[in-house]
């Protein structure tokens, strides 16, 4: 059980963008996802978020949708300050107890100098950052991040880092797309490429 | 000159005297541009955000089409209203013609391109966005158009709001629709235009000095909030 993708074929139109005949992934575990621009790894990830479900072939995903989290690379801010956007994903499924939550994970990622900050106005590393706290806000199983540190300087990205290594623990399954030797040198995990089709 | 400055002390005089003919047009004009800009709304913002957040075959022909009808010349909708309306015609025994329901009609059509192409560009610029990142986080369908509607609230109602400024000035079709019956289909724009035939300068400035406030306020709301936006 975990994760495991059979004669995976993706088309937009006539053109095919992905075809993976076997790829697993491993439970509890990092993994980098690599290749061209072109190769399907956003698309992939789309399809693992089950947000993208126009594909032909065969995939096992334990995860329920609720149970995945996917953070895009350039990510879309709500309106509202930081800590709206965090408490947006704990409202949807009425947590409890939301207020001390949101208090607890801005605490715990640094971000409560932000907190009354309007989202939309943030910078590209705090953008980020408030991102994957939020995909993080309701704990959940399975994180997907599409290049989380392009746009971002040394200092951003080794902080992203350090979030997701405070989150490691909790026996997250992380699936990365990312070119940056600043994850592989900082954060352990198997890299798997993704070859581009040529036509 | 004078008869300029003479015309604008009465009509002061004219709107602070509260002259019962002049505030019945005011509030019919306001009236049928509010009740044909809620009918279009309440239809095509929905429709207009829903055909957006979908690709669908045709979506570029669509867009032209929808697009193009914005441009139509407002006197060709009211004829065709007029000729739709009139008592021989297909629809004739409704007795619409002249008749502020006929108003209403017309305003509806000329606006609803307006409404239907901005909202389904707002729609295709922003709501996709905004509903995938509802996705993205675990929102059902519920909760997807509440955001979507929360996110685009200031967008919206700027749209409704250019969709009643439209209406609310609309003479040619008014015109051939309405027929500027007195006490009945006479709306500020029809007057002023028999207003200024006939000579009376006064009831035609104060006319035109109130759809001016009524107009500038709407635009002078769109563009605060389009700062804020």
């Amino acid at each position: 059980m975990g994760i495991k993708i059979r004669n995976l074929k993706k088309k937009f139109g006539n053109k095919e963008v992905l075809n993976i005949e076997n790829l697993d992934f491993k439970i509890g575990e990092t993994t980098y996802l690599l290749g061209e621009n072109g190769a399907g790894k956003s698309t992939l990830l789309n399809i693992l978020a089950k947000i993208d479900l126009e594909y032909v072939g065969d995939i096992e995903n334990i995860f329920t949708r609720e149970e995945i989290s996917l953070v895009d690379a350039n990510p879309y801010m709500l309106k509202g300050d930081v800590y709206e956007n965090i408490a947006y994903p704990l409202k949807i499924r009425k947590v409890e107890n939301i207020h001390e939550r949101v208090e607890e994970l801005l605490w715990k990622f640094d971000l409560e100098k932000l907190k009354d900050k309007i989202a939309s106005k943030l910078s590209s590393g705090e953008t980020q950052k408030v991102a994957i706290v939020r995909g993080l806000s309701y704990e959940p199983k399975l994180l997907l991040l599409d290049e989380p540190t392009a746009n971002l300087d040394k200092d951003a990205k080794l902080e992203l880092i350090e979030i997701l290594k405070k989150y490691k623990n909790s026996g997250i399954t992380i699936i990365i797309v990312t070119h940056d030797h600043n994850f592989f040198e900082n954060f352990h995990g198997e890299k798997i490429v993704i070859e581009k089709i040529r036509s | 000159m004078e008869y300029i400055l003479n015309g604008f002390i009465k009509a002061f005089q004219l709107i602070i005297s509260f002259d019962r003919e002049l505030y019945e047009v005011i509030l019919l004009s306001v009236g049928v541009a509010f009740l044909s800009t809620l009918i279009i709304s309440m239809i095509f913002i929905p429709l207009g955000l829903k055909l957006g957040l979908r690709k669908f075959r045709g979506e570029v022909i669509f867009a032209r089409i929808v697009f193009s009808l914005m441009g139509i010349p407002s006197v060709v909708v009211g004829l065709v209203i007029a000729l739709l309306l009139s008592r021989r015609s297909v629809f004739g025994f409704l007795e619409l013609l002249y008749t502020p329901t006929a108003i209403i009609i017309a305003q509806s059509l000329l606006i609803l391109p307006l409404c239907l192409s901005l909202t389904y560009t707002l729609s295709r610029s922003k709501a996709r966005k905004i509903n995938r990142v509802g996705k993205i986080l675990g929102g059902n369908r519920k909760n997807r158009l509440f955001l979507i509607l929360k996110e685009l609230k200031d967008e919206l109602l700027i749209i409704v709001i250019t969709c009643f400024s439209r209406a609310i000035t609309e003479v040619g079709a008014v015109m051939i629709v309405g027929g500027n019956l007195k006490g009945e289909t006479r709306v500020m724009t029809t007057s002023i235009s028999m207003l200024n035939s006939m000579g009376d300068y006064s009831t035609g400035i104060a006319l035109g000095l109130i759809l001016l406030s009524i107009t500038f306020m709407i635009n002078n709301f769109i563009y605060v909030h389009k700062e804020e936006v």
